[in-house]
């Protein structure tokens, strides 16, 4: 583990969490009739497959990645641009990989606000929040986006759509 | 058929729906010149709003979005050189050195008239297919829907810009989340664990919002304070744009081949516009007199990808409507707003709902002749939205996105459901899986399943119906195919290089 690229490390616990949720499946499949569990079996097992080649790749040295998982084929311009496009995903990921925590954190901040204060007041809370916690905006901006995502979100859910937009009860949360 | 054609522009007229269009067509050019957003971003976003609109005037809604977005994309493409969407890459290289050079404004018109000229191409050749189509079909069964739903599959691997092995992993992994809730074929759930919440299936609304908007926006904000980035600066409008519209007849041959390349590429389920407007550059640089000139600001480089863009959607439509196989992720996003409102593509579709084939065509072809009016016009101001800041604008979408999964069912577990695939949707996209072919698949998922058991009973139990129908056994050896090419190509390319070393050596 130690000699594996940040990269690598990467790609592995994604596929763990594949496979996490591959195993799931094949033990909710005891107890199924066997025309619900004909088809999920058969491509259960092509992804199993598919699975295990990438794992190969991506524990396999760098000479070998291309050889066990080629790249698709397109033009040249296309594989040059998608290059390019690569690079600068990565450089994206790299500086999500340092506010991303802080921003998954808010979202869920926000869930939590909107369902106890609802919808209306959780969506202004949860903007000024982001606006002056994390992006350290001003005032004079986040005070205007915060009522506008609060008119907007009046407008249409509850005026036009006809949504309750709560806030919404625990007892009611935890009857999924 | 002229009926239904009346009748779908009847509707358009009608009010709201030139309000909705309009609505519509702008809201998909805003999403499109953003980049990190696009047409699907935009359509995931609205589904949640036409849930209780009758369908035609949904279509109204979300149809002129594709439209608006692809024309969106080149527009931040030519003046800042960022493509806003993956299918306007090609416009980049002509178009900035063109608005470099001061002639924003021609590539800017050339754009439009190519954009609007390649739709309109496109959605002839869907319109004048209907017929053939109908006939077509007939010839379709349950074995060949079952082999081109899975060369659809495939072929995303083949045109992946990444791996191929990660592409197809990801239609698989949307197949088996197509698999939760009630099966129509044989009765009864699975895969539920015993949760009310999937007895229907992931729903369909939050996961596109999860997998297309909330990871969109978060990738967004991790990027950076601007959308353009301070260090882009836009190239100059110059005047011109009639010039540009102008250059677009002065260059019918590679206007009309961008657009027939666009409309069969199109029609490939799986490939979408991203390989699509490359080629159509590709093409034009390798058949003009003067190839050395493109990528320094040649109108012409300008005008394929654009027409080969626009007409795509006309392609990619067929296999959507006729046989519910979607060709990209904009497609798929379509198939479930069809499904929300209780409507199955298939032969049907041309025979019962022959008016709603109508108003996607009338709605599309009006989407594209206002995006560009509109491009026209404003676009000197809209580009300024993208030097807004990304802390302004994204999580201001961000709260959207979670009150709309959360307003179509007022199910409260429904933006939990969102929060996880956008989740599912930043991870694949940084570790380089793709999200278009996890959506198609998931898409696909209880089609493929009902062609397979139809086929299974006709056979009477046995698997070989697959390979003893004529058209069949063809997509069954083009999947072969498909699978095959990167390994061979792989092959072929490190023979050469060892060869060539061997020779240097």
């Amino acid at each position: 583990m130690r000699s594996m690229s940040a990269e690598q490390r990467r790609q592995l616990a994604f596929l763990l969490l594949l496979l996490g949720y591959g195993l799931v499946l094949v033990v909710s499949l005891q107890g199924l009739s066997e025309g619900a569990r004909a088809f999920p079996i058969i491509v259960l097992v092509g992804t199993t497959l598919l699975w295990a080649v990438k794992l190969a790749a991506t524990l396999a040295p760098a000479s070998w990645r291309a050889v066990i998982e080629p790249r698709g084929i397109v033009p040249l311009v296309a594989a040059a641009e998608a290059d390019r496009g690569m690079a600068a995903g990565e450089a994206a990921g790299e500086t999500g990989a340092r506010g991303g925590w802080l921003l998954w954190l808010w979202l869920l901040a926000s869930l939590a606000a909107m369902f106890a204060l609802g919808f209306l007041l959780g969506s202004a809370a949860s903007v000024l929040v982001y606006m002056k916690a994390i992006a350290r905006t001003t005032w004079r901006a986040a005070l205007p986006a915060a009522a506008a995502t609060t008119a907007f979100v009046y407008l249409v859910f509850a005026e036009a759509l006809r949504v309750d937009l709560g806030p919404i009860p625990l007892t009611v949360l935890l009857q999924p | 058929m002229i009926e239904s054609l009346h009748e779908a522009l009847a509707l358009a007229l009608t009010w709201p729906n030139p309000l909705l269009i309009l609505l519509g067509t702008l809201i998909g050019q805003i999403f499109g010149m953003i980049p990190g957003l696009s047409g699907a971003v935009a359509i995931s976003l609205m589904i949640p709003l036409t849930f209780t609109m009758p369908l035609h005037q949904a279509l109204f809604l979300l149809l002129p979005a594709l439209g608006g977005s692809a024309f969106g994309g080149s527009l931040s493409a030519i003046l800042l050189n960022i493509p806003g969407t993956a299918v306007n890459a090609a416009t980049c290289f002509d178009g900035h050195p063109l608005a470099r050079q001061g002639k924003a404004g021609l590539a800017i018109g050339a754009s439009a008239a190519a954009s609007a000229g390649g739709a309109l191409f496109g959605l002839l050749v869907l319109a004048a297919a209907i017929p053939v189509m109908l006939t077509a079909l007939l010839l379709i069964g349950p074995p060949e829907v079952f082999m081109l739903s899975f060369l659809g599959l495939c072929v995303i691997g083949l045109a992946a810009q990444g791996s191929m092995i990660a592409a197809l992993l990801s239609g698989g992994l949307g197949l088996l989340l197509s698999f939760h809730g009630y099966i129509s074929v044989v009765g009864g759930t699975r895969f539920t664990f015993e949760t009310d919440l999937l007895w229907d299936g992931l729903p369909l609304a939050p996961v596109f919002i999860g997998l297309f908007a909330i990871s969109g926006v978060v990738e967004l904000l991790s990027a950076g304070d601007r959308i353009a980035g301070s260090a882009v600066r836009p190239g100059r409008f110059g005047a011109g744009a009639w010039q540009g519209v102008l250059a677009v007849f002065r260059h019918p041959r590679v206007f009309l081949s961008s657009s027939a390349l666009g409309t069969l590429v199109g029609i490939i389920p799986g490939v979408g516009g991203s390989v699509t407007n490359v080629i159509a550059y590709s093409l034009a640089r390798q058949s003009a007199k003067d190839p050395e000139s493109f990528g320094r600001g040649n109108v012409a480089g300008v005008i394929a990808p654009e027409a080969a863009n626009d007409s795509k959607d006309g392609g990619a439509l067929i296999p959507t409507l006729a046989l519910g196989v979607p060709g990209s992720e904009v497609m798929a996003i379509l198939l479930g707003a069809f499904a929300l409102h209780g409507i199955d593509p298939g032969r049907q579709m041309f025979t019962e709902h022959l008016d709603l084939v109508w108003v996607i065509l009338v709605a599309l072809v009006a989407s594209n002749i206002l995006t560009s009016a509109l491009g026209l016009t404003f676009s000197r101001w809209l580009i300024a939205l993208t030097r807004v800041p990304v802390s302004l604008i994204g999580p201001p979408i961000l709260c959207l996105c979670l009150a709309g999964a959360y307003g179509l069912e007022q199910n409260p577990w429904h933006p939990v459901v969102a929060l996880i695939f956008g989740a599912l949707g930043v991870a694949m996209t940084r570790l380089g899986y793709s999200r278009v072919a996890l959506i198609i698949g998931f898409m696909l998922g209880a089609n493929v399943e009902t062609a397979f058991f139809q086929s299974v009973q006709i056979a009477r139990g046995s698997a070989a119906i697959f390979w003893e129908r004529p058209i069949s056994l063809t997509l069954f050896l083009l999947i072969v195919l498909a699978l095959a090419l990167p390994f061979l190509k792989a092959a072929l390319r490190r023979r050469a290089g060892a060869k060539e070393s061997g020779e240097t050596s």
